[in-house]
């Protein structure tokens, strides 16, 4: 459907979005640019800034910061993104049938990924606590003699313990988007047409070879859909570190969102900053076209 | 309507492996739910790790504390309340106003600000703190609300999105016979498409409504004055000034927690279709 433009109707269009173009202009296009320059810079706010070239990038190459940051955020993301693509569709292929207290299950599943990430940081670093919850439920399951099994302390302090801290904020990750990530699942396969099921059958299909046949080719796109959202939001994880661990014990949870964060805002190393953002943009946007390759049509 | 009957919705197939289903629905439903339940039952009970999971007996004394002995919470709440209220209007306004004109105004760069519009939504937030700072700190806006704008940005250009989508999907022929009928642009987007925006209003203003209940990092890192803390910034704060108090922090948690799952479980018709209405289609 391409229609002419009229000046006079391009006029109107443009008064109708001026004040979110204007915003998006100044708060998110602009300063995608200005990044870019700073990145070149020595930055500190409150001198102006001077060109350093690729001083920033090289230093960033050779700062083990920077290299802690980038493994633990893959770690982090590999993990997340897996194991809740997993449990999601997993739990989206047995949902979706007639079932009684339907929208009852879909309200507890969504209710994690409405609630506030400070807030469940706090619950959650409180059931994590040495004397809290989880431990208490471990020992009572007898599974505490696993966890030594492991070479760990009993009861585990598992945000204190470098060994733990990140795969705790992990599973807090899984627990608080896999609900959200089902919905969308479900919805994907209740998009698919009834007729291809049909016509499978009709040719003798077996639940094994629908669900292999049908039913996931068919779920492609909300495949690439959640892959590439859980992905783009690990990558840039923040809150949680900030909330529960400061990027600790030892740097066990030092992710590269957290890094820049600390560089810009506490050390005050803007430019340098900017350029570890740059790469962590890079990145992401990388990882996103990967998975265009391989999921997407 | 409501003259036929009713159709009649098929039996539930009585297959002997059903209950296993429901058996992990219900684990599952268990393993989302028992966090909020245990953090209710904490900020109950006296002490933190008084053994059980019940709190006996059950007291409100932390929240009368939060409420009497810490003065700065129930400013957090006001003040979430006020930032939540403001975003949600002006989100909805502009997203509307925007959302229409992709919709239904042929113009001159219109496919330009989809793609721009669009391509906005990839940038990692990360990357605009810095610059995003610095302008605000040179309109001498660091430290007060007017530096929370940058954080909402994303969520009006979703909103915009959304809006566009959702009109899309409306028939184009009243807006045509109003605008035979010499109603100006104004006038049919105020009369023709408004009444009829009333579902994609409902969604912008929930998500708005949400993303800025519990906008935490943008906020953190411009505000400084506990005084003009909002809730989770607030929080996070208070969990530094009573290390080891969870029973508080618990009771205080609530306060974030409880008016989203509210709007949420009122509303999740308008949330969940939000989300099929914004995502994948086009």
């Amino acid at each position: 459907m391409v229609r002419k433009s009229v000046p006079g109707e391009t006029l109107a269009a443009y008064t109708f979005l001026a004040p979110f173009l204007a915003l998006l202009g100044i708060f998110a296009l602009w300063p995608l640019g200005q990044a870019f320059w700073l990145s070149f810079h020595a930055f500190d706010l409150f001198s102006p800034p001077r060109w350093i070239g690729l001083a920033n990038y090289r230093r960033l190459l050779t700062q083990g910061d920077f290299w802690i940051s980038i493994k633990n955020t893959f770690v982090y993301t590999g993990v997340v993104v897996s194991a809740q693509t997993a449990l999601a569709l997993g739990l989206a292929l047995l949902m979706d049938q007639q079932l009684r207290g339907k929208t009852f299950f879909r309200v507890a599943f969504f209710l994690p990924s409405v609630t506030s990430s400070v807030a469940i940081a706090l619950i959650f670093t409180f059931l994590f606590v040495k004397t809290g919850f989880l431990n208490a439920a471990l020992a009572w399951l007898h599974l505490d003699v696993v966890l030594r099994g492991f070479g760990l302390q009993t009861p585990v302090d598992w945000l204190g313990n470098p060994r733990t801290a990140l795969w705790a904020i992990m599973a807090q990750n899984v627990w608080s988007t896999a609900g959200f990530f089902m919905i969308v699942f479900l919805a994907g396969l209740q998009a698919i047409p009834e007729t291809l099921f049909e016509a499978a059958r009709v040719d003798g299909a077996s639940r094994r070879q629908l669900l292999w046949h049908v039913t996931l080719p068919q779920l492609r796109p909300t495949l690439f859909f959640v892959v590439t959202m859980g992905m783009i939001g690990c990558f840039q994880v923040f809150d949680q570190v900030y909330v529960m661990t400061d990027g600790g014990p030892l740097k066990a949870t030092l992710t590269t969102a957290y890094l820049v964060y600390k560089e810009a805002f506490v050390n005050f190393n803007m430019g340098y900053a900017c350029a570890i953002a740059f790469v962590l943009a890079t990145i992401i946007f990388a990882c996103t076209m990967v998975q265009k390759r391989l999921l997407g049509e | 309507m409501g003259c036929e009957a009713p159709i009649p919705r098929p039996p539930i197939p009585r297959d002997p492996g059903r209950w296993l289903l429901y058996v992990v629905l219900a684990a599952f439903t268990l393993f989302s739910v028992f966090p909020f339940v245990f953090s209710v039952l904490t900020s109950l009970k006296g002490q933190a790790f008084a053994p059980g999971l019940l709190p006996h007996p059950a007291t409100l004394e932390h929240y009368r504390e939060l409420m009497t002995a810490s003065p700065l919470f129930l400013r957090w709440v006001l003040n979430s309340l006020v930032v939540a209220t403001v975003s949600v209007i002006v989100l909805a306004v502009l997203s509307l106003l925007g959302g229409y004109a992709l919709a239904r105004i042929p113009f001159l760069g219109r496919q330009a600000v989809f793609i721009l519009m669009l391509a906005s939504l990839m940038i990692p937030g990360q990357v605009l703190w810095i610059p995003n700072y610095a302008t605000l700190s040179e309109l001498g806006w660091i430290n007060t609300w007017w530096a929370l704008i940058p954080g909402l940005v994303g969520s009006l250009t979703s909103g915009t999105f959304l809006v566009s989508q959702f009109l899309k999907g409306l028939p184009e022929e009243l807006e045509e016979a109003a605008k035979l009928d010499g109603l100006s642009r104004f006038g049919t987007f105020w009369r023709i498409v408004l009444p009829l925006a009333g579902p994609a209003i409902a969604s912008v203003s929930i998500t708005g409504f949400m993303a800025s209940w519990n906008m935490f990092a943008w906020p953190v890192i411009v505000l400084d004055s506990p005084s003009l803390f909002t809730l989770p910034v607030g929080l996070n704060f208070f969990k530094g000034l009573h290390v080891t108090r969870w029973t508080l922090i618990m009771a205080g948690s609530m306060f974030n927690t409880i008016p989203v799952l509210l709007v949420f479980i009122f509303f999740q018709r308008y949330f969940i279709k939000g989300i099929a209405m914004a995502g994948m289609k086009e």
